[in-house]
């Protein structure tokens, strides 16, 4: 197992095993969660992309200036190259938000799974078990709300919702924070304390889900991420519906959750907020 | 009504996971709710809300697995759990399975296995050809299953393999049955006398059902991969597996399946095959009759005809081929008659004013050959992979007239498992075109077999059972000692309202029999 890129954010340490998954493994100190994964997940701030994962347990990993070390075997060396994660919305208008968010919402009605958020862009009547309608309802209702006076509030009904490692409320509020820090550079720094009030809403006692939370309040995101929000700003229907693709295929639901929350935002921020 | 609870800790899934869990335990009998969720508050409030918080989950932390189960009473809730941790047990074996040890390269693979006469490579198309170059220097058939895999060194392989007597099957080869073992989406199936060699998957899949329905048997099923009848591959691993069959004592019989070969390649086959000593059946999909002229080879028009040919002539002994021939086409030809009064039947579900057909296949063979049977017939015939003069959709997405969409193709399945697996992108297509007007009739495959769907009739009763004003016409392919079992997946279809045929040319004919009834 060799690693060819590692993420830019990851802080000294030695992590724990802590799950693991067909195309990632996850490591954690109790703060940061550090992820082994494959190339079809991508880099990011915390990841580190390696060329298969070993079947076999996996116990430590060790982030040092000699590297990254996995149960004392050398990953990569301080030389191997890294992932920057620093990400700024250039390009993003008004129009180009106009022309492709319809698209961008079509993909994810199209290709997300049933399982995830994709629900909030097409309201309707909530189906299934009194679970699933309780857990659609709150999730409907935390998504309203985090666009009205309060958007904390909201913030609250949607964090730590869900099954899952990552709950899918919580990969929507990434997505929503993602989404505010793109229409900064449209609105200005009135979003701000919006952000900020999210952000400290939204964390909670799951280190994985604050990870992703803290990265999406600085706005960082990961390789697929970053595709899909430089589509938005300017790319075409193909490139747009290629980096949709690829962010709905993350995880189980989280991708099409965090893509939900960033729609969502996008599409209601640019009509909300001038 | 009962609740019960419990906790579980230092378990960790993903959503989907956890979702299926939940709705697997609703599904149980007697259970009225149940939900499989982490123990953050906030699910617990929805567990609240849902009735499903009951004391045993109230102190639980945000890194416990909480289950959760409603029922009648407090025994039926008790069973719930018990299923509930059947099913996550199950789960957690898959998942340590998958952490179990396995050989990290094909050496340690024959160190622990010296034996083995194939290798099935299913690795990154990018790794793959080097991988199925060491496998041929060990001396191993190769089954690639591998896609992405570039045609340089796909040729290069099967140069290589041809050489050393050994069989590349493959790239993109997605199933074969080889000493009666089913490789990749394969079917269970009796052995027998008839071999098998097939560049269309579904269509593989296809005759060896049929032929197990027949009665007949199985001795090899050789997949090639769609490209080797192309003119630049040359049909190198379908030559060789022919002459595999030849020489197979087993094999008294073999059936050709293929989309129509380049005509170089088609007189290789034709040289190949002349002579042999053994019957010959064909089925080049959409080829002339006479493709195969002066070869002694039995052209047949459908995968079923090819199918029932084969087993008519393995019974008679191959006394007199060419009315095995001719008794299989007029027997085809009276159920396709008979079919008529089932027709108005169909035609009567039809809510008036409804008059195009829509075709959802997971077989891109099966949308292959529906439009061939149906093409002509309706005039023009719109899909996302068209042939036989069928026009391009101008989006996938949507249908237009008369349309055959192939669901397994690139536009449907990146990042999500073939319609074969997840049913999830065709039942909301079938909602759509259900909610169209102008749809009339609409055209399914069920593919079962290992690989597949485990249980094909839960993902598709519910979304058919609501359906209203439309004839649903299915066929199964698939046999009774699939996994799924497919008596009891026609039985549950039928119970939804779907008319299921036995193959998808029978299926092709009723629905092109039912929009006749209805358009005059």
């Amino acid at each position: 197992m060799r690693s060819s890129l590692k993420g830019d954010l990851i802080p000294y340490g030695t992590y724990i095993f802590h799950s693991r998954f067909r195309r990632a493994v996850n490591f954690t100190d109790g703060n940061v969660l550090v992820t082994l994964v494959t190339g079809e997940l991508g880099p990011g701030p915390l990841n580190v992309v390696v060329d298969h994962l070993d079947p076999e347990p996996l116990g430590t990993l060790a982030v040092n200036r000699d590297g990254i070390q996995v149960d004392g075997r050398s990953l990569c060396t301080p030389e191997t190259p890294r992932y920057r994660s620093g990400w700024a919305a250039q390009g993003w208008s008004r129009e180009s938000l106009a022309l492709r968010l319809p698209w961008f919402r079509a993909r994810i009605l199209d290709q997300a799974g049933e399982n995830s958020l994709a629900f909030l862009l097409a309201p309707g009547p909530h189906r299934g078990s009194g679970f699933q309608r309780a857990y659609a309802e709150r999730m409907a209702a935390g998504a309203e709300a985090l666009f009205a006076a309060d958007p904390a509030a909201g913030a609250r009904q949607l964090k730590g919702c869900g099954p899952g490692l990552t709950p899918g409320g919580d990969d929507f509020l990434a997505g929503h924070l993602f989404g505010l820090h793109g229409l900064r550079s449209l609105c200005g720094g009135s979003l701000r304390p919006r952000l900020r009030a999210v952000h400290r809403a939204a964390l909670g006692g799951n280190p994985f889900s604050n990870t992703f939370l803290h990265l999406a309040c600085l706005g960082r995101p990961a390789g697929p991420l970053r595709e899909l929000l430089d589509a938005l700003a300017g790319g075409t229907l193909e490139a747009l519906n290629r980096a949709a693709d690829r962010m709905l295929a993350v995880g189980a639901s989280s991708g099409a959750d965090l893509a939900t929350g960033l729609h969502l935002t996008l599409s209601r921020g640019v009509a909300l907020w001038p | 009504m009962a609740v019960r609870g419990l906790v579980k800790q230092g378990e960790y899934f993903d959503s989907i996971t956890l979702m299926r869990a939940g709705k697997a335990l609703a599904q149980t009998a007697g259970v009225q709710d149940a939900a499989v969720v982490m123990g953050t508050a906030e699910n617990r409030a929805i567990l609240q809300a849902a009735s499903l918080l009951c004391p045993e989950l109230e102190g639980a932390s945000e890194a416990d697995l909480l289950i959760a189960v409603m029922a009648e009473t407090d025994a039926l809730a008790e069973q719930g759990l018990a299923r509930a941790m059947d099913v996550l047990a199950e789960l957690k074996k898959r998942t340590s399975s998958n952490t179990a040890f396995r050989p990290r390269s094909l050496q340690g693979a024959l160190e622990g296995l010296p034996d083995a006469r194939l290798a099935l490579i299913s690795v990154a198309g990018r790794y793959a050809g080097e991988l199925a170059r060491k496998a041929l220097e060990n001396n191993l058939h190769v089954m690639l299953f591998s896609d992405n895999v570039d045609l340089e060194t796909e040729i290069q392989l099967k140069q290589d393999g041809a050489k050393r007597g050994l069989l590349v099957m493959g790239p993109d080869c997605g199933t074969a049955i080889i000493n009666g073992v089913p490789l990749g989406f394969a079917n269970a199936v009796p052995r027998g006398d008839i071999g098998i060699v097939a560049a269309a998957g579904t269509g593989l899949q296809e005759v060896t059902c049929l032929i197990a329905h027949e009665g007949g048997g199985v001795s090899q099923a050789i997949g090639t991969g769609g490209r080797d009848l192309k003119v630049e591959v040359g049909g190198i691993m379908f030559l060789e597996a022919i002459k595999a069959l030849q020489a197979d004592p087993e094999t008294r019989l073999l059936l050709l399946v293929s989309k129509p070969p380049h005509p170089a390649v088609l007189d290789r086959i034709a040289t190949t095959i002349k002579g042999s000593g053994k019957p010959v059946v064909a089925c080049f999909l959409g080829a002339k009759p006479d493709a195969m002229a002066g070869t002694g080879a039995l052209m047949t028009t459908t995968l079923e005809e090819a199918a029932l040919l084969c087993v008519a002539l393995s019974r008679s002994g191959f006394a007199d081929p060419a009315r095995s021939a001719k008794d299989v086409k007029a027997r085809l030809e009276a159920r396709d008659a008979g079919l008529a009064p089932a027709a108005r039947l169909e035609a009567a579900r039809v809510a008036p004013g409804r008059k195009v057909l829509r075709g959802l296949f997971s077989g891109g063979t099966f949308c292959y050959e529906a439009q061939l049977l149906l093409g002509q017939a309706l005039g023009t015939v719109h899909s996302n992979a068209p042939a036989f003069g069928s026009l391009q959709l101008k989006s996938a997405l949507h249908s237009e007239g008369h349309t055959v969409v192939d669901l397994g193709e690139d536009e449907f399945t990146v990042g999500r498992p073939h319609p074969m697996i997840d049913f999830d992108l065709r039942n909301r297509r079938i909602v759509e075109e259900a909610k169209d007007p102008a749809t009339a009739v609409l055209l399914l495959d069920v593919v079962l077999g290992f690989g597949a769907n485990l249980d094909p009739a839960a993902e598709l009763v519910p979304v058919l059972q609501g359906l209203q004003g439309i004839s649903v016409i299915a066929s199964i392919t698939g046999t009774d000692q699939d996994p799924q079992n497919r008596l009891k997946v026609e039985a549950a279809l039928k119970d939804a309202g779907v008319t299921v045929m036995p193959s998808n040319a029978a299926a092709c004919s009723l629905a092109l029999q039912t929009l006749r009834a209805l358009n005059g």
